[in-house]
């Protein structure tokens, strides 16, 4: 209803009925906040040198963009090794984000 | 001799309704003595009663043009409902006076849409049993620097043409010198009270906005020079002030008109008259959006703008515009004068340490703001009563 009341071009808002639904919540929310989803896509792009032993996805949870982190380790070196690690990254960012 | 209610005040409300319980007060008699008879009805109920439980936006509108002179029945003297979210939000000690309810000014983003559902605007006639409260309170921490405002869910002098209850709160607040109280507005209402100066523990403060955006969002407010040059005559008469860059928000232009607001106000006036100034981000109830849209449509800066669900439930911008949007106007005070006193209203302990790497506490200035006091009777009941359930 917002996109309607925002002046959005109806052929914008013809969703074909093939695409999968989750591509159609993309489409709408990059019509809604095009501003701050270009700017978490350009974020996703600065990719960050992260420990080897971890997944790591770029997500937007309500009003905040930021990492999810998983990671496994066997044993303490292996931790200090990744936290060590983890620091640099940190780095890496802060410099990104100045 | 009393000033006389302004024509252009009383022309804004189709009528004023009085409680027959405040028929005798002073603030009755007044608006007895200036508005036409037929603007007045005696009463004996609160009017347009029988609705549901809230208010659609034309009887929201309809509140905005009718008064009701009543009493108030509870405790006046309140804690900010800011600290009573600690989990999620950084709140100073801050406490409330309510001596009406609603508003006569329309700001796209006003909470009140989603706060009130009274379908009228309330001036509390029993204004003595505030001060009563008050002094009862003042009796046992008059050394505490408590601070009390009276422009929660009602602008502080908008309508005090009306009521003159800024002139009995500054005869108040003069005995305590400790204690501090805040009128917070968005009127150049000042001309009524500043006889009674110099009472550098009372402060009138700004919500400010560059001129872009009081034209687009703050309907009927006074304009940013009229408001300048109300703070103006003010510091003149010997009060303190502060100002309030919140709600700040977006639109392409808003470095240069951000930029403007924060060197005109460091041209006029210096950190020692400006005993604070904090900033804070567009942000609002989620319930408030429709409201919004049915009564300022999606041209408006506010409900167009690109918000998110946070922590605590509000919609807000994106915590790293919010923290870009802090930082440049701290940045921008800074360069001008290091001296001046900021803060970040009603925001999250993470977006204070991105923004000050400290926490409020810490930073000099702002340790009296946010230091525990004792609590006052209204929270004891209620914790006694929360204990009792
Ligand atoms: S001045 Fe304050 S209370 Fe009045 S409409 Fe604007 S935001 Fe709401």
């Amino acid at each position: 209803m917002e996109l309607i009341l925002l002046n959005t071009k109806s052929e914008e808002l013809i969703l074909d009925q093939q695409i999968p639904a989750e591509d159609i919540i993309k489409k709408l929310k990059l019509l809604r906040y095009p501003k701050t989803l270009a700017s978490d896509e350009e974020k996703k792009n600065n990719s960050l040198l992260w420990p080897t032993s971890t997944q790591v996805q770029a997500q937007r949870r309500g009003d905040r963009w930021g990492y999810n982190i998983h990671f496994f380790v066997s044993g303490p070196q292996e931790l200090t090794k990744t936290i060590e690690q983890f620091q640099k990254a940190a780095e890496q960012w802060k410099n990104q984000s100045h | 001799m009393e000033k006389p209610i302004p024509l252009n005040l009383i022309q804004q409300f189709e009528k004023v309704f009085i409680d027959e319980k405040s028929w005798d007060s002073a603030v009755a008699e007044r608006i007895r003595t200036y508005f036409p008879v037929d603007k007045i009805e005696r009463v004996v109920q609160e009017p347009f009663v029988g609705r549901g439980p809230e208010l659609s936006p034309e009887e929201f509108d309809r509140s905005k043009k009718n008064i009701f002179v009543t009493t108030f029945n509870g405790q006046f003297f309140k804690r900010c409902p800011g600290a009573t979210q600690k989990k999620t939000l950084t709140c100073c000690n801050y406490y409330v006076l309510n001596l009406g309810s609603q508003c006569n000014m329309n700001c796209s983003y006003c909470y009140l849409q989603s706060y009130l559902n009274s379908p009228v605007m309330k001036i509390f006639s029993n204004i003595d049993q505030a001060l009563s409260e008050l002094e009862e309170m003042a009796s046992q921490h008059a050394h505490l620097p408590y601070r009390v405002g009276t422009g929660e869910v009602i602008d502080s002098l908008s309508m005090d043409e009306i009521t003159l209850y800024s002139r009995q709160l500054v005869n108040f607040f003069k005995k305590y010198p400790k204690w501090s109280l805040e009128f917070k507005t968005k009127s150049d209402k000042v001309d009524q009270f500043l006889d009674l100066g110099p009472a550098q523990n009372v402060m009138v403060s700004w919500s400010i906005n560059p001129p872009y955006i009081i034209q687009s969002e703050e309907h009927g407010t006074a304009r940013f020079e009229e408001r300048l040059a109300a703070a103006e005559k003010c510091v003149k008469s010997g009060f303190s002030l502060a100002f309030h860059i919140d709600p700040m928000i977006w639109h392409p232009e808003w470095k240069e008109n951000y930029a403007f607001l924060i060197d005109e106000i460091s041209r006029r006036f210096t950190p020692e008259q400006v005993k604070v100034i904090s900033v804070g981000a567009l942000r609002f109830q989620p319930e408030q959006r429709h409201m919004m849209r049915q009564r300022f449509g999606m041209k408006s800066l506010v409900t167009s703008a690109e918000m998110f669900p946070s922590e605590g439930g509000k919609y807000r911008y994106d915590a790293s515009l919010r923290h870009e949007m802090f930082q440049f106007v701290l940045k921008k005070f800074r360069d001008h004068n290091p001296a001046w006193n900021l803060f970040l209203c009603m925001e999250t302990p993470e977006t204070w340490l991105n923004s000050f790497e400290q926490t409020p506490m810490q930073v000099p200035g702002l340790h009296d703001y946010f230091r525990p006091l004792p609590k006052i009777k209204s929270e004891n009941s209620d914790l006694a009563s929360a204990v009792k359930i």
